[in-house]
């Protein structure tokens, strides 16, 4: 299946220059059933890189199960000041 | 650091006493938080003579670990009416810590009709006339360069201060001689600037009370730490790259980001205000802007920035996420230059960004100016600026601004306005909000890095009620919250550390009770002042009206937020 990524900030330089456009979008083929998780080690991501998802518009867990045509967002973790 | 001083302003006398066995095992916040219970009324008014103010570094102040010298400062709060502390990076902790000085307990009130400033150095204290008074600090603290040199630190506060505004801070300078690194939060402004002192000159010239306990091990230990820091994708990429305003987009997914006096949880304009865009106008105007800006000596973060014009001239440093939530996108703004102009303008007031953010949301949602005016926002900041009616209005704060202007839909918890973070997006922060003694506080127990649904209503009491005394940890160490993404999971190296610089030897797991133990000094001085949990609590906007995207309302039940405080 098809899913369509977006990276942000510093995961779109760990995926690799080429990989993602400007705007750190990219199509990824996954096997179907992937999770989330799956996608992440396809990308040759580490886990702890990865501090927030969102899975069509919503917040989702390493676990979720993805089907054709979901849009992810990862992003790394953070936090404010 | 072996001494406490004490200035009496009412007196004019200026003591130094030794450090009691009580105080030793203490520093920043715990400090504090401890010399205001032993030493205040806690029913005082905050604004009144029985008010105390006090400065202190962390346990870690002074040492070379990287991000270990932010400054404390602690007083019963004219926002929150409780028990108050705020923190900031710069150089006031390294000076006080050359000085030797554990703790700068302000107390009393001037009886003047003029201003002061208090000078430290090492062989003298002295309460000097302030021909600064009225400045705002950019002018001010150029001023005080100029007399002293570019070597001292100084602390000081703004116009809004000195009128005694809710919202005032008290800043310090940073490496370069900003007075930028604001200790913002809960009025404490206003506390100093009602007992008649306008700054605090630290000359640590000549001065050199740090010593370690075993420089070698810290040497050692320091290394392993600063590789740790360097390693992790947090501290060692994110941070120093993109700086907080990476934060922008990340609530913004998830509906949190405070847009319009909070009536929305996304912003139409959120990638024009976020890290990223931040980055590529600096890069790409250079000049004097940089990305990558350590805000205290030896911080190998180095989070910050500086925010320059199209011309390549220094407009503000830093331009931090919370402004940008707050002046930004919660004012309907999405664009960096105005929300820059707006920071400048606060940061001279001497005028905390969050709570003017906040303030200045609540009354274009009362249709004073219209959202997205950022020319009318600087109008009403020139109000406070001038002292006008409605300027003195505004310069209180969101609650009062809120109350005057009719609003129903005040963002605060406890008196105090919210930082950005809608708390119907990031439950776990609505619980803080609601439950910490610090009143509506991101640093005081955040948990935006939890692996959870942030919106599900029933992890939330649990993941802040560990992230509260992991705040304390930091903030009595003296410790920047940025580098516990890298050091929090090991406790016992960063009590092994101060170990090395202090020679006691304590465990991470004694430092986590007495974490505890100092957020129970907290709450009882808040019992005492007549905080009850009735006020534990967010306002009825937040638990009733759905954020138009997600449809969440911050429900997590009354009963859950009040068990937080009560063991």
């Amino acid at each position: 299946m098809l899913i369509k990524l977006r990276l942000h900030d510093i995961l779109k330089e760990k995926v690799g220059a080429g990989r993602a456009d400007g705007d750190g979008i990219l199509k990824q083929q996954l096997r179907d059933g992937s999770t989330v998780n799956d996608l992440v080690v396809s990308l040759g991501l580490n886990r702890e890189y990865v501090g927030l998802i969102i899975v069509n518009g919503r917040q989702a867990a390493f676990e979720f199960s993805l089907n054709e045509g979901d849009s992810v967002e990862l992003f790394s973790p953070m936090s404010g000041g | 650091m072996d001494k406490i001083i004490r200035v009496n302003l009412t007196s004019g006398a200026i003591t130094s006493e030794p450090v009691a066995e009580k105080y030793r095992q203490l520093g920043g916040r715990a400090l504090t938080s401890q010399i205001l219970f032993d030493e205040l009324d806690p029913a005082c008014e905050p604004l009144g003579k029985r008010n105390k103010l006090v400065f202190a570094p962390g346990l870690l102040g002074g040492s070379f670990l990287s991000s270990s010298s932010r400054i404390s400062v602690g007083g019963k709060s004219p926002l929150t009416g409780g028990i108050k502390e705020a923190n900031a990076g710069g150089t006031a902790a390294g000076a006080l810590s050359k000085l030797g000085i554990k703790a700068l307990i302000i107390e009393g009130e001037s009886n003047l009709e003029y201003s002061q400033y208090l000078y430290v150095d090492k062989e003298k204290m002295e309460l000097r006339p302030a021909d600064i008074a009225g400045l705002g600090v950019y002018s001010a603290a150029k001023l005080i360069y100029e007399r002293y040199g570019d070597k001292v630190s100084q602390i000081l506060i703004g116009p809004g201060g000195e009128r005694g505004y809710s919202a005032a801070g008290i800043t310090n300078t940073d490496v370069q001689g900003r007075p930028c690194r604001y200790m913002g939060r809960g009025g404490l402004g206003a506390v100093m600037g009602v007992k008649g002192l306008k700054a605090i000159v630290l000359n640590p010239a000549g001065a050199e009370a740090i010593s370690y306990h075993d420089r070698k091990a810290f040497q050692e230990l320091n290394k392993e730490l600063v590789k740790m820091i360097r390693e992790n994708p947090v501290t060692g990429e994110a941070y120093p790259k993109y700086g907080t305003p990476a934060m922008a987009t990340r609530t913004n997914a998830i509906n949190a980001l405070p847009t319009r006096n909070f009536s929305a949880g996304s912003f139409e304009c959120a990638n024009r205000i976020d890290g990223e865009y931040l980055y590529h106008v600096i890069t790409t105007r250079g000049g004097e802007g940089e990305t990558t800006h350590a805000c205290m000596p030896g911080c190998v973060i180095k989070c910050s920035n500086i925010y320059a014009a199209s011309d390549g001239k220094e407009v503000v440093a830093p331009l931090e996420y919370e402004t940008i939530g707050l002046m930004g996108s919660n004012l309907g703004i999405g664009n960096l230059d105005d929300i820059a102009r707006l920071n400048y303008l606060c940061n001279d007031l001497g005028l905390d960004t969050i709570e003017m953010g906040a303030t200045i949301g609540v009354a274009m949602d009362q249709g004073l100016i219209p959202f997205g005016d950022a020319d009318a926002a600087a109008d009403l900041l020139a109000e406070v600026a001038e002292d006008s009616i409605l300027g003195k209005v505004l310069g209180h704060g969101a609650l009062v601004t809120g109350r005057v202007l009719g609003s129903r839909r005040i963002p605060v918890a406890k008196g105090q306005a919210m930082p950005a973070y809608d708390p119907r997006g990031i439950k776990g922060l609505g619980v803080t909000y609601a439950t910490s003694p610090m009143g509506a506080d991101h640093t005081a127990g955040n948990t935006i890095r939890a692996e959870v649904d942030h919106t599900d209503p029933k992890p939330q009491p649990e993941l802040s009620k560990n992230a509260q005394p992991m705040s304390m940890i930091a903030d009595s160490m003296g410790l920047c919250l940025f580098i516990m993404p890298a050091l929090g999971a090991h406790l016992d190296k960063l009590a092994l550390i101060y170990e090395y610089y202090s020679g006691v030897k304590v465990s991470g797991e004694d430092l986590r009770e007495a974490a505890k133990k100092a957020l129970n000094v907290e709450r009882e001085f808040n019992r005492r002042a007549g905080l009850s949990p009735a006020q534990d609590r967010l306002p009825e906007f937040m638990t009733d009206e759905p954020l138009p995207v997600s449809g969440s309302v911050f429900d997590v039940p009354l009963e859950e937020l009040r068990k937080i405080n009560e063991e």
